[in-house]
This record gives structure tokens, sequence and C-alpha cells, in this order.
């Protein structure tokens, strides 16, 4: 992970709110510098039905920032809303190899990787570019439990080497903002439904507080007789379950929720 | 030949499927005797977990038969370790993007144990797995294994580090992690002698393994699936 997800933390809007969250789409976009972010939520499990949802509605209206509703999902996207009007008319959801590779795999793919052979492909990629969009692509499927399933994208206009080498420097950074997006999402949509308990394990809290008191990694591996790689995954751990976007955010909200205490 | 294959992918290769679900009963089923561990009516060990798409690492034979595999999910889903192991890491499961488990590893009972490129088969995995995960940008895994399991992991030059246990019935169940780096996973490679170059992620890339730079014979050898004795103790 790089130094950019603190950048992305101080970013984020003291009160919690979906239009602060589809704010902070144009924030990634700026930070890594790439042309476009898009986050769509596909499912957001049994107990959310976007398409029916009042709540997701209102945050479809007037003035709503970067969210939309486009081709059935809830999505935040920087690129211009003619793309997503022209994917619905010419139901591009049948064809689009992104999509299609989500459904198949929870791994990241470059967009690269995918076949774009076919006549309706090519037609498909030529009228995204034309609509603004990058010719490479990277793209993050979520999955979560429920059935949970959304898919997060950069994209940008450069050369293959230059895209893989962006890919290689920031992959981590991105697998952690398209699932922190994700649970924001989840959080902000659940409310109605009442607060859902974080479940931190015990070594999960211990090592948080550790680091919320100012205690070094090594002191606090050494106090729980641990690794300090074990406490690297147990301060991750707990980092997105708190959907936080790094430890200076997961010690924050740990201490706004009353998990921790110092 | 070593694969990484998309639960999606599966049908696309029919006996290496099948193979390696029989493969896993012979293994879980009969040679483990887990309690745990169902089978369906073609005696096939497929579980609750191939259901939800995950990516398998495989080894094949020269037929196009399964040689071994390890199944591979994102923590932040629906995972085994999850459901039944918490106890194992402080509590409550381990979830997070960048941490991924590997679960059902496990070396074709029908292999020949003393064929040499059996010996391989579990650092091939092991390397899929590894080079998966890196590319993903993913750091850690974890896995749920009975003790025994370490020796293998030791023989493959990649040991976990232990980070929770409990005894059972069927022996001592250890909770294991491994830090993903690209050194590890180089080790792997020369290990298993993959070239390291290849990116498996993309199906149907494949890569041989099994090749020594400096033992030209072993490019002649076949795993060879004449012995009936089971190979490695999962």
């Amino acid at each position: 992970m790089t130094d950019r997800l603190q950048q992305l933390y101080e970013a984020i809007p003291e009160k919690s709110s979906i239009d602060g969250v589809g704010l902070l789409i144009e924030k990634v976009k700026d930070l890594y510098q790439v042309a476009h972010v898009a986050y769509m939520a596909l499912s957001l499990g049994r107990t959310y039905a976007l398409s029916t949802s009042p709540k997701a509605e209102g945050l479809l209206a007037k003035n709503a920032g970067f969210w939309r509703r486009e081709s059935g999902a809830l999505v935040a996207v920087t690129y211009d809303q003619s793309w997503g009007q022209r994917y619905a008319e010419a139901d591009y959801a049948r064809i689009d190899p992104v999509l299609e590779e989500t459904t198949r795999s929870f791994a990241p793919f470059n967009w690269k990787s995918l076949s774009w052979d076919t006549r309706k492909r090519r037609q498909f990629l030529r009228e995204a570019v034309e609509c603004g969009l990058g010719n490479q692509g990277y793209a993050v499927p979520v999955r979560g439990p429920d059935g949970q399933f959304a898919l997060f994208v950069v994209n940008n206009t450069c050369s293959d080497e230059a895209w893989e080498r962006f890919i290689n420097e920031f992959k981590s950074d991105l697998l952690v903002i398209a699932h922190f997006f994700h649970q924001k999402v989840l959080e902000i949509e659940r409310v109605s439904m009442g607060a859902a308990p974080t479940l931190l394990s015990s070594r999960e809290v211990d090592v948080l507080t550790g680091i919320s008191v100012g205690k070094n990694r090594a002191q606090i591996a050494h106090d729980l007789k641990i690794s300090e790689n074990t406490l690297r995954v147990y301060l991750d751990s707990a980092r997105h379950k708190l959907g936080a976007i790094n430890i200076s955010h997961a010690v924050a909200i740990g201490i706004h929720r009353g998990v921790i205490n110092i | 030949m070593i694969k990484v294959v998309n639960a999606a992918d599966l049908y696309r290769r029919p006996l290496l499927a099948a193979s390696m679900f029989k493969d896993r009963a012979a293994q879980f089923k009969y040679r483990l005797g887990w309690d745990a561990v169902k089978l369906d009516d073609l005696g096939l060990e497929f579980d609750d977990y191939d259901a939800l798409n995950p990516i398998y690492v495989m080894v094949e034979d020269e037929n196009g038969e399964h040689c071994g595999s390890g199944r591979m999910m994102p923590t932040t889903g629906r995972t085994m370790i999850a459901e039944h192991f918490s106890d194992l890491t402080g509590g409550a499961p381990l979830s997070s993007p960048l941490i991924w488990e590997i679960t059902r590893l496990c070396v074709s009972p029908r292999l020949d144990k003393s064929d040499p490129m059996t010996r391989r088969v579990p650092a091939a995995l092991l390397y899929a797995g590894c080079d998966l995960a890196l590319r993903s940008g993913v750091e850690f895994c974890t896995a749920v294994f009975f003790k025994p399991m370490l020796r293998v992991f030791k023989q493959a030059g990649f040991v976990p580090e232990v980070i929770g246990s409990r005894p059972s019935a069927e022996g001592e169940i250890l909770a294991g992690l491994w830090e993903m780096t690209r050194e590890a996973t180089d080790q792997l490679a020369e290990r298993a002698g993959v070239d390291p170059t290849i990116d498996l992620r993309y199906f149907p890339n494949e890569a041989h393994f099994g090749f020594d730079r400096a033992a030209v014979e072993t490019k002649t050898a076949h795993i060879t699936r004449t012995a009936p004795e089971l190979a490695i103790a999962c």
C-alpha cells in the first residue's frame, strides 16, 4: 500500500454521507492521476434490493453528485453521463467483457487481458473511447457475504507498459479502495436496518488499541507474543472490518465506535 | 502443466475437473477420513465453497488428468476458516481484500510417491497460488491444515507461520499464515522448476514445471500414475 491512501483518508468528509462517498470518487481520480474511476454495485446482497430501495432512489435525486443508476446497477462514476446512456440504450451489459469477467472471477484484471476480438466488442470499446473513456482499464471485482457483488474500475489513456507499471505500483491500494467504497455504501444503506455489529476478534482489538496509544508495532507484537507479520494481518483485518481506508482511519473509527478504549 | 482455473472455466476441462473432485474424495474422505467431507452421487467431493466461484490452482499430467490442486478464495466473502475455524484466528474471522484463503490443498493420492516430479507438486501449487495472489495485490494467505502438512510445506520451502492451533479427534489443527513476497514466490518457482515469467492468471495460459536447468533428463520425466500408494500426507 502507498501513502496515497493517507491522502485519500484526509479527503474523507467528517460526516458520513453517500454524497461524500460519491465525491471521493473524484478524489481517487485526482490522486492516482487516471482518466476515470467507477464503482458499480450490482447487488448489495439479499437484504438490499437496489432496484426498489427508496434510499437508492434518493441517491439518484437531483444534485446527488456522482451517483447514478445505470443498467440496473447503482454506480458512482466520473465519466460522462452520455456513456451510461449509450451503454443502456445498446444493452451493452450483454457483451461488456469487463462485466463478464467480473462475474467469472474475484481476481482483479487488466482490461487488456480480455477478449476484445468480436466486432461488437470492438464497436463497444470504440464508443466508450468516443465518450471520453481511456483505452486502458483495471477492474477489481468485489465479493461480500450474502451475494454482494460490485465492481471497481480505474481507466486511463496510456501505453500498455505505463499501464502495467501503474497496476503494479497501486494494485494493493486499488483493492483497498474498491472494498472501502463497497463497505461505505453498505454502511450508509444499512442505516434504516440498524447498524451492523463489527465483529472484531480480541486480537484485532488488541493490536488496534496498541496502535491507538502510540506504541510501535514491534512493541505491540512483543507484548502480544505474536510476530510482526501476524500483527499486520490482524491490523489489516480490523481495518477492513471497520470500513477504513488505512490504519489511521481504522483507529479513528475504532475510537468513535467505542471498539477500542484508550 | 500448472494452470490457474476459475470455477467458471472448469467445464472447459471436464476430465481435469472430474479427476480433481475424485482425487479430493480419495484424499479427504477415504485417506484422511474427515467426517465433515461429503461426497455426491458420483463419488465426487464438491462442497459449498466450490459453488462460490473460487479459483483453482491445478497441476495436470500429460493426459489432462489431475495431479494436484488448491482452492483460493478472498476472505471478504464466505470462507472455510471464517465459518469453521475462527477460534484459531483470535475469536473472529480474518477479513480483508488483502488476505486470501487456500483450502483443499491436495496432491493426487494416485501419484507415484517415489517420482521426483510428485515431490515437486506442492511447490508448484504453492507457486501458482502465490504468484496469482501477488499479481493481484494480495499481501497474505491463510490456510487451516493438520500438523503433518507442515512437513510438506517445509519440503516445498514455504513454511507458514502458525497463528493458532487446537486439538481434534483427527489430530492437531493449525491455522497458518504466509506473507506473499516476490522472493518467496521466485524460490517456489525454482523449487518447482517453473518459468516465473508466465502469467498464469489468464486461462488457458499454463506453465511446465519440473525442469532443472542443469538436469536435462527431467525434461523427459512424466508424472506416472501407476502406483496406488498415497503420495503426500496432507
